[in-house]
């Protein structure tokens, strides 16, 4: 097993090395490995494909079959590793007799804060999920938008290097949503490192171009969308550019051997599809130049999330 | 919060998870089923009494009579393994049952230690119910039955202790601890525990007999008194087949102690995959 490299001075937040988890018969998670870096990275996949698995192992709930999983460089199921992480599960159970503020209270102290600090560190991690005034109401009067944020409140209690959320945006209503990225870019930016997963993957780039693909319990890609784009050569590329005259760029287009088909739309606007990305993005420059076109739009339809989520999985077949 | 995160301690950490894990346990619907239990085997003993009163024109049962019929034939083999597995399968195993267990499981706690915060939860609560309806009975049944309880109740704590170990590492090792428990204990502290020979040995209740038997010796309770052609000793010995005081009681301490070690170990190795 090849031993985690620091980063900085420091071992790697989290490092699963060719972590394999079986549950009897099945397969949960086959030679996994990668290093989390500092900021928030997404993980995508369809149900079923390992995604809770990993986090499960991340968390130090489950203990891998083969390989090693590590947090700051110990074992990601020792006492010692949880210093370092928050968790938000997806399942939605508390302390249900508890008030909001108790229950996050009650996780401070969970943790090793005396009762003056983990008030604070509570009410802290309260005012940050926007639950402050509604945290003395008891859990199990809350709707599912609160309960999903006081899940967020107690992971960030503590002040964990590490956050793994698991469908931390499930409920929640759009206002707050803005915030809660807001709190996750700016956590992103103190350093800190954020493993989310999410179906909605709409919303996960709003968070992220940086993302994990698992399917069949392999890690299939993993990088920035487009690095993992760009990945896929022969997958053809769908394009849509604005142009002063689409005419002419249409016949243009038509001429490139990657293109592979051209439709002119309203407003000026050209989809082209094109194999082999980065030869077409090349050409396409010439074009410009030589033609003397005046582009205003430029846009890749098919870079979403979901796009290469679905690429991922049918070039994994 | 700081940039740079304040650790916390495990020691006030363990603290308070034992503090939480005894408040949580204040009532559930196993205390309730349990305390219902005891309330009933309080009106069977009252009824006793007020019976007595009026055949006999004195209040309450005699010690040999409530000793022998109450305390080892009901409590000892009937009622002490139900009331035990009140707090001592909740403590853990209604954690896991109601999948709060994830919020322990994720906090920097070794798991020995969550373990050993869990069980120190449920004693007060397990030894106040067991113990508490142990004398509550003996008031019930008049001083002589109040006497006999005073000076028997080591045979009910021996048999708690080790009930308490064996249903916490229930509660450690499956997710129907409860369900597990009542079988366990109609099966075999009620069964197995009262059929001749040597089988009934491997009941935790045989064991707390015995201890009974030897301390009722020691205060002279087995001795023929009043109405009582015998004392509180096994009707017969060769049906019985007891071990003296010692061994009993060595036997349960050294079983409570391996119940406890098994389960902190099962405990500290166990995946609880269905938390989430």
């Amino acid at each position: 097993m090849s031993p985690a490299a620091p980063v900085g001075g420091r071992p790697p937040i989290l490092h699963f090395d060719r972590v394999s988890k079986w549950y009897g018969p099945v397969i949960g998670l086959n030679e996994v490995s990668f290093q989390l870096e500092p900021g928030i990275t997404g993980l995508v996949g369809p149900n079923g494909a390992g995604k809770s698995t990993l986090m499960k192992l991340a968390t130090g709930q489950l203990r891998p079959s083969l390989g090693v999983v590590t947090v700051m460089g110990k074992s990601a199921w020792s006492a010692e590793a949880k210093w370092h992480v928050g968790y938000c599960p997806e399942s939605d159970v508390f302390y249900e007799e508890m008030s909001g503020r108790d229950f996050v209270r009650a996780i401070a102290r969970l943790s090793g804060y005396g009762a003056s600090e983990a008030a604070d560190r509570a009410e802290n991690a309260l005012l940050l999920v926007g639950m402050s005034d509604q945290a003395h109401r008891c859990v199990r009067g809350y709707s599912k938008g609160m309960r999903q944020r006081i899940k967020l409140a107690q992971a960030l209690v503590h002040d964990p290097e590490l956050l793994i959320l698991d469908e931390p945006m499930n409920g929640i209503d759009p206002v707050v949503r803005r915030d809660l990225h807001r709190l996750f870019f700016n956590l992103a930016e103190r350093g800190k490192s954020l493993l989310i997963s999410s179906h909605q993957l709409e919303e996960l780039e709003r968070l992220t171009d940086r993302v994990m693909v698992v399917a069949r319990g392999r890690l299939l890609a993993q990088g920035t969308v487009t690095e993992i784009r760009d990945m896929f050569e022969n997958q053809p590329l769908t394009v849509r550019i604005g142009c002063d005259r689409p005419r002419d760029l249409a016949g243009a287009l038509l001429r490139l051997p990657e293109v592979l088909g051209v439709e002119l739309g309203s407003g000026g606007m050209v989809t082209v599809r094109a194999r082999q990305p980065q030869r077409f993005y090349r050409a396409f420059g010439q074009l410009v130049l030589e033609e003397n076109l005046d582009v205003t739009h430029l846009e890749t339809t098919d870079c979403s999330t979901q796009a290469i989520l679905e690429y991922v999985l049918q070039e994994s077949l | 919060m700081s940039a740079v995160a304040q650790r916390g301690r495990a020691w006030t950490a363990w603290t308070y998870l034992t503090w939480l894990s005894f408040r949580r346990l204040w009532w559930t619907w196993h205390t309730f089923a349990a305390v219902l239990l005891l309330a009933l085997m309080a009106l069977v003993v009252l009824g006793g009494s007020i019976w007595r009163l009026h055949e006999r024109g004195e209040w309450g049962w005699t010690a040999i009579g409530f000793s022998r019929t109450v305390l080892i034939g009901l409590y000892l083999g009937f009622l002490l393994p139900l009331l035990s597995l009140a707090f001592a399968s909740q403590s853990l195993g209604g954690e896991w049952e109601d999948r709060t267990l994830i919020w322990i499981l994720t906090r920097p706690l070794p798991r020995p230690l969550i373990y050993v915060a869990k069980f120190l939860a449920a004693v007060p609560w397990t030894f106040g119910l067991t113990l508490g309806g142990w004398f509550l009975l003996g008031v019930l049944g008049g001083m002589n039955a109040l006497w006999s309880a005073a000076q028997l109740w080591p045979a009910a704590a021996l048999g708690t202790l080790t009930y308490l170990c064996l249903f916490q590492l229930l509660g450690a090792a499956f997710r129907r601890s409860t369900i597990i428990g009542v079988a366990y204990a109609f099966v075999v502290e009620t069964l197995v525990g009262n059929m001749p020979g040597m089988v009934k040995r491997i009941s935790v209740n045989f064991y707390a007999k015995c201890v009974l038997y030897d301390l009722a010796a020691w205060v002279g309770l087995d001795q023929p008194s009043g109405t009582h052609r015998s004392g509180v000793v096994p009707d017969r010995a060769f049906f019985f087949l007891p071990v003296d005081g010692w061994t009993a009681t060595t036997v349960l301490l050294a079983a409570a102690a391996v119940l406890f070690l098994i389960g902190l170990v099962v405990f500290s190795q166990r995946e609880y995959r269905d938390l989430t």
